[in-house]
C-alpha cells in the first residue's frame, strides 16, 4: 500500500502539509521523490529513488513504469536536481543522486517498438476536452 | 490542540472543529464540463477511485495497476500538479498527493 511507504520517520513535516501555499521550496517532494518524463508521453510519473539500489535498478525501473524495454532507454539519462542544474546520470555515485535528482526526462532509441507503449494515447488531444482539436472556445476547459 | 477529536486538517482560525474541505477540478476527456470534488473527504487513494468510478460513470486504471494491462479498464487518472507537471495519480503518498495536486484530469487509456 502506497501509505506504507509514508512512515512519520522519514518526513519533514514542513514538507507534507496538505495546505498548499506553506510547503517547502521543494514543493513537498523532499525524500528522495523524483519526476520521470518519457519524451514522447505527456504524462510523468513520480519514482521514490530511495528504494532503488543502483542507477540500473533505476533504469530497469523506468522501462517497467512505461512499458519499454531497458534497452531502449537511451543512458545515461539527463535530470534537473534540486538546484536546477542539468545533469547525467553516472556523474556522481548513486547514493549521491538520489539525494539531489527531482526530475529525469527519459529519452528512447526510436528503433525500439514495445507493444506496450503509449498506452496513455489521447493525452495530447485531452487538453480541451474533445478530440482533435488544439482550439480553445467558450467550452474549453483548460483555461 | 486540546481535543483529541479536532480534525487536524481544520483551518486556523476555526473554531467551532467544521471539517476543512479541499476541493479540485476534475474534468474528463471528451466532456467540457467538469465537476469538484472534496478531496478530504476521502481517506486515501482507494476511496479517491471509488467516487470518480461512481462520478463518471467508468472504471479508472491507477497506480500500480497502470504498469500492467488491464484491458477492461479504460481510463487513465492523471493530475495537474503545483509546477505544472501532469503525473500519474498513485505514485507518492497521499498526503503528499494532497500538497501538490492542483486538479485532476481522468483521459482514456489506450494500448497500441
Amino acid at each position: 500500500m502506497l501509505e506504507g511507504r509514508f512512515s512519520p520517520e522519514n518526513t519533514s513535516s514542513a514538507g507534507f502539509s496538505w495546505h498548499q501555499g506553506s510547503h517547502t521550496a521543494e514543493l513537498g517532494m523532499d525524500i528522495g521523490h523524483c519526476k520521470v518524463f518519457m519524451e514522447s508521453e505527456d504524462v510523468g510519473r513520480t519514482l521514490d529513488l530511495s528504494v532503488l539500489g543502483s542507477y540500473e535498478e533505476l533504469y530497469r525501473r523506468i522501462a517497467n513504469m512505461f512499458g519499454i524495454e531497458r534497452s531502449d532507454i537511451l543512458s545515461p539519462v539527463l535530470y534537473r536536481d534540486a538546484k536546477g542544474a542539468v545533469k547525467r546520470t553516472g556523474d556522481e555515485p548513486f547514493s549521491d543522486f538520489i539525494q539531489t535528482a527531482k526530475r529525469l526526462t527519459i529519452l528512447t532509441d526510436s528503433g525500439g517498438n514495445s507493444v506496450q507503449r503509449s498506452w496513455i494515447s489521447g493525452m495530447r488531444n485531452a487538453e480541451n476536452g474533445l478530440d482533435a482539436s488544439n482550439k480553445t472556445g467558450p467550452l474549453s476547459i483548460f483555461v | 490542540m486540546d481535543n483529541p477529536l479536532a480534525n487536524p486538517f481544520a483551518a486556523e482560525g476555526n473554531e467551532c472543529n467544521d471539517p476543512a474541505t479541499f476541493f479540485v477540478k476534475v474534468y474528463m476527456e471528451g466532456i467540457p464540463i467538469g465537476r469538484k470534488l472534496d478531496l478530504l473527504a476521502h481517506d486515501g487513494y482507494d476511496d479517491l477511485i471509488r467516487t470518480l468510478d461512481h462520478m463518471f460513470n467508468t472504471n479508472i486504471l491507477w497506480g500500480a495497476e497502470v504498469d500492467r494491462v488491464h484491458p477492461e479498464k479504460c481510463h487513465v487518472l492523471t493530475y495537474e500538479d503545483e509546477e505544472g507537471d501532469l503525473m500519474m495519480v498513485g505514485d507518492v503518498p497521499w498526503e503528499m498527493f494532497l500538497s501538490t495536486v492542483k486538479r485532476l484530469k481522468i483521459t482514456r487509456a489506450g494500448l497500441f
